[in-house]
């Protein structure tokens, strides 16, 4: 082996070594509130909103909070860094991005998720009758 | 008759693969049949996107896919734009640009295999191209159109429905078109980049070809400017996608890193790569088994981003909708990604040894080809970075966070711009190493100059700095060089512009993105807020549109007395049920100043201190009255209107006791679509109080809050507020010119090429008419090579004379 290959083994194994931290580091999973909680990792969070409870714009700290319900049906504040989502009403579920803080879920991101528009359904074939 | 025609187009394609199969294994007659084979099979495909085209136009909503994507209100040019709205559509789409490409790529194959000028010179390349070429061409072109007939676009409803609609049925009206495609750049987005992804099928083809052959001369020759095209039309589409996501979809950047956007840079990234290490192999010799390998691997990406955004694996990973395609179509893409993915890689396995044999020396340090290929190493590198982290999510229920790549390809892009600056400067195969130093010094000092200058204005931070650094170094000499060119009126400066752009380009972005300023306000109307050096103020809405149901949000944007008007759109969309938002942007040349609007949020006119709760039956006085909560009022709810989730009003009975008189008031609230409405009610004897029920309570304790205005004390209300993100995007044209920039060093490299194939093609033939059959050039590459050769030396001389 000269010393090229060498050196181009070296550089390979940095660049695979660095990348394995960067990469754990900017894994996010998707987990449940309970789990947040106990780590304080920026992940995702799946479920439900709320729709009993408020959910409003503060329109002074420029946060939308809201109340949202997880798959093993915990219920959490989530306070929203930013506006009202897009659909947020109509979503089927949601997926909140951020991490848990003092008892409430603070996130960067929420995800909305709805019922899929993109193709027809047969229920609106059936609308478009004449 | 869609259907009929696909068919006829499948096999017919089919049919031309198997003859051009044969055709290769040595039986030269059947190479006219294959021909016509294929010509049938392109005429089809064609035939096919204008009937489908005739279909959407002519509204025949009796297909699911005209009904599904289209609708009568849409313009003519938006109506075309229907036909890739949808999956099976974009895969026609991809099969009409492969039926184009193939066109073009036959008859240059012909040509070149007819070619006595070349061909003489390059005897020991076995036999012609094209059987081989297309061969694998067609049978990519076959699976597509294969594709086509299992999730064809010509299903009638009724057997998409056949639960919900009898045969014979015609809906009335189409869905229409997601908002979001409904403007200039996804009308032209999507053919360029199909027409990018498509090309990319051509150097594969010429890479099995050459490995079928076990030949490797002759192919470089023939596939550069195919490579070329492919790096050029598909850098525009990527970007054009950018363009959009930035004027029309408010995402605040070009680029975020999403799996669609992803999964087509990738590719682009090897082709890049495979541009650079063919290159390298013209010049010297060397690198054989990178340009197969990079060349096939680019176009089994394709087939993997293919799988990755058309399978339904991403779902939960994306904003994109991903439609699920049904059971077939996913095997069906994964035989097409394994089958020509083992395929390639396993030919080029085959010939490993073989490839290997024809020992060269081992390249020089300091060559070009040694800095052009670790640039190329440098860029897979971040392919295989952007790789990983888009297909994670297939592996484990987790995304990456786009920090992630941002973090990875930094220092990989300053190698990038560091390593292209360098290997200019170098000449290849042997550089004089004093020359090269010298040549080092001008940059250098201009890069240390306007770096400094940028670290006093502002980069505080080192990486980004050198960054900086590199991308301006690199920057000089591509500029030094290219301008050297011109001036002399001469087309080789392609890939000096290219690298230009490019500079430009990382220029731009780290202005845009590193030193973006974003800010979420929100703006109560006619109220000027100060962001970002800017004061802001929103003067309401106006609607615009055919039927005036979109609206502009007009703010007004000023800085020292100079101000300009800013119109961010919101409108509710029929379509997707939801408000669709576009932001509005103003460029100031050296920066944007962009607006994207994120929700408006109602007038409410109380304040919280307005709102007293009530339990059933208790008095309280406030504000100079005296309230009472008597009862609820259910006399206009209907349990069963609630349960069907129609509209319900429910009320609750007040008595209010104003300068001595006593009223009954009914205050309700009414309920549509699960938003509360609060009924505002006044007292019979005076418009001094307005009164609303904002809460109940019904079950347990009954409780209800009225919310109590005094309309005449001081106002206290809020008025409508506009919430929107506004950010500073400085030298984003850096972006955009720097793009522009770098596809015109692409066409000038192709057009130069195609120029000096001419004028080599018109010397061979006239030495041939001179000296006959003499073997007139050894070194088995035709005489463009050399020209070129000589082109670049003059350019490294000047460039070491200054």
């Amino acid at each position: 082996m000269n010393a090229k290959t060498i050196t181009g083994i070296l550089i390979i194994v940095i660049f695979l070594v660095v990348g394995f931290f960067s990469f754990s580091e900017s894994n996010i999973e998707y987990t449940n509130f309970q789990n947040a909680s106990s780590n304080h990792k920026t992940c995702q969070v799946k479920g439900s909103w709320v729709k009993d409870k408020e959910a409003k714009f503060d329109a002074n700290t420029n946060e939308f909070i809201f109340y949202m319900k997880d798959e093993n049906n915990t219920e959490m504040k989530v306070v929203l860094a930013g506006a009202r989502p897009n659909n947020f009403e109509m979503a089927e579920s949601v997926v909140a991005k951020g991490k848990m803080k003092d008892g409430n879920f603070y996130a960067k991101e929420v995800l909305t998720k709805c019922p899929s528009k993109y193709e027809g359904k047969g229920e609106d074939i059936q609308k478009s009758g004449i | 008759m869609g259907t009929t025609i696909l068919y006829i187009g499948f096999l017919s394609c089919f049919i031309s693969a198997v003859m051009y199969f044969f055709a290769s294994r040595g039986n030269t007659k059947i190479i006219g049949p294959a021909r016509l084979m294929f010509h049938v099979s392109v005429i089809m495909t064609i035939s096919s996107a204008a009937y489908l085209l005739y279909l959407i136009i002519t509204h025949q909503f009796q297909y699911t896919y005209v009904w599904n994507y289209s609708s009568k209100d849409l313009p003519i040019n938006l109506l075309a734009s229907t036909f890739y709205a949808g999956q099976e559509g974009s895969f026609h789409l991809w099969a009409f640009m492969m039926a184009i490409l193939g066109i073009f790529l036959m008859g240059y194959l012909k040509s070149r295999d007819s070619d006595k000028s070349l061909s003489h010179s390059t005897e020991s390349d076995k036999g012609p191209y094209e059987p081989l070429v297309m061969f694998t061409f067609a049978l990519i072109q076959s699976f597509l159109l294969f594709i086509m007939i299992i999730k064809s676009p010509y299903m009638y409803v009724w057997e998409s429905f056949p639960k919900d609609v009898t045969i014979g049925f015609v809906p009335e009206d189409g869905r229409g078109l997601n908002p979001l495609l409904q403007n200039f750049w996804m009308t032209i987005h999507p053919p360029i980049l199909f027409a990018g992804f498509s090309s990319l099928a051509i150097p594969f083809c010429f890479a099995i070809a050459a490995l079928v052959k076990n030949s490797y001369n002759r192919w470089l020759k023939l596939v550069l400017p195919w490579t070329l095209f492919s790096g050029m039309v598909l850098g525009v589409g990527i970007m054009l996608g950018g363009f959009w996501a930035y004027g029309v979809l408010g995402w605040g950047g070009y680029w975020g890193w999403d799996p669609v956007e992803n999964s087509s840079f990738v590719p682009w990234i090897v082709i890049v790569a495979a541009i650079h290490s063919m290159i390298a192999e013209e010049k010297t010799g060397k690198f054989k088994k990178t340009s197969l390998l990079l060349a096939i691997t680019a176009f089994i990406l394709v087939l993997y981003s293919t799988f990755l955004t058309r399978s339904g694996v991403l779902g939960d990973a994306s904003v994109h909708s991903f439609v699920d395609p049904g059971q077939e179509v996913y095997l069906f893409l994964i035989v097409f990604l394994s089958l020509f993915g083992a395929g390639g890689i396993g030919l080029i396995l085959f010939r490993w040894k073989s490839l290997g044999s024809a020992k060269t020396e081992p390249a020089d340090i300091l060559s070009r080809e040694s800095a052009v290929f670790v640039g190329a190493i440098t860029l897979c590198a971040t392919a295989l970075v952007i790789f990983v982290g888009t297909s994670w999510p297939i592996f484990s229920k987790a995304t990456v966070d786009p920090a992630f790549y941002n973090k990875m390809n930094l220092p990989l892009a300053i190698l990038i711009a560091a390593i292209n600056g360098t290997s200019i400067l170098l000449a290849w195969k042997h550089t004089e190493e004093k020359r090269f130093f010298k040549s080092l010094y001008v940059p250098l000092i201009l890069t240390g100059i306007v770096t400094t200058t940028l670290v006093i204005l502002g980069i505080h931070d080192v990486l980004i700095a050198i960054f900086a650094a590199a991308a301006l170094f690199a920057l000089f000499i591509n500029a030094n060089i290219a301008i050297k060119i011109f001036s002399k009126n001469n087309l080789k400066a392609g890939p000096y512009v290219a690298h230009l752009g490019i500079m430009i380009l990382f220029l731009g972005i780290i202005g845009s993105s590193k030193y973006s300023e974003e800010v979420n306000l929100s703006l109560p109307l006619n109220e000027t807020k100060s962001a970002l050096d800017y004061d802001l103020t929103y003067k309401g809405a106006t609607p615009f549109g055919e039927n005036q149901d979109k609206y502009h949000f007009n703010v007004v944007v000023e800085k020292d007395g100079k101000g300009f008007l800013l119109q961010p759109v919101m409108f509710y969309s029929e379509y997707s049920q939801g408000i669709m938002k576009n932001p509005d942007i103003a460029n100031l040349g050296v920066k944007d100043v962009y607006l994207s609007p994120m929700s408006l949020e109602s007038p409410k006119s109380f304040s919280d201190n307005d709102v007293v709760a009530f339990k059933k039956g208790e008095e309280k006085e406030v504000k100079g009255l005296k309230v009472k909560f008597v009862d609820f009022d259910r006399s206009k709810f209907s349990q069963e209107s609630m349960s069907e989730g129609k509209d319900n009003t429910i009320g609750a009975e007040f008595e209010i006791t104003y300068d001595g008189k006593t009223e009954k008031v009914i205050a309700e609230q009414l309920m549509t679509n699960g938003n509360t409405e609060n009924v505002p009610v006044t007292l019979k004897a005076t418009d001094k109080y307005t009164f609303m029920l904002t809460h109940i309570a019904i079950a347990g304790e009954s409780t209800a809050d009225l919310a109590i205005i005094d309309e005449s004390a001081p106002s206290v209300q809020n008025p409508e507020t506009l919430v929107l993100t506004a950010s500073i995007k400085p030298f984003i044209n850096l972006v955009w010119g720097g793009t522009i920039i770098m596809a015109l060093g692409f066409f000038f490299s192709l057009y130069g090429r195609a120029k000096r194939f001419k004028q080599s093609q018109a010397k061979e033939s006239r030495s041939i008419a001179k000296n006959g059959n003499e073997n007139g050039n050894g070194n088995g590459n035709g005489n463009g090579h050399n020209h070129h050769k000589n082109g670049h030396k003059k350019v490294h001389e000047e460039a070491h004379k200054q």
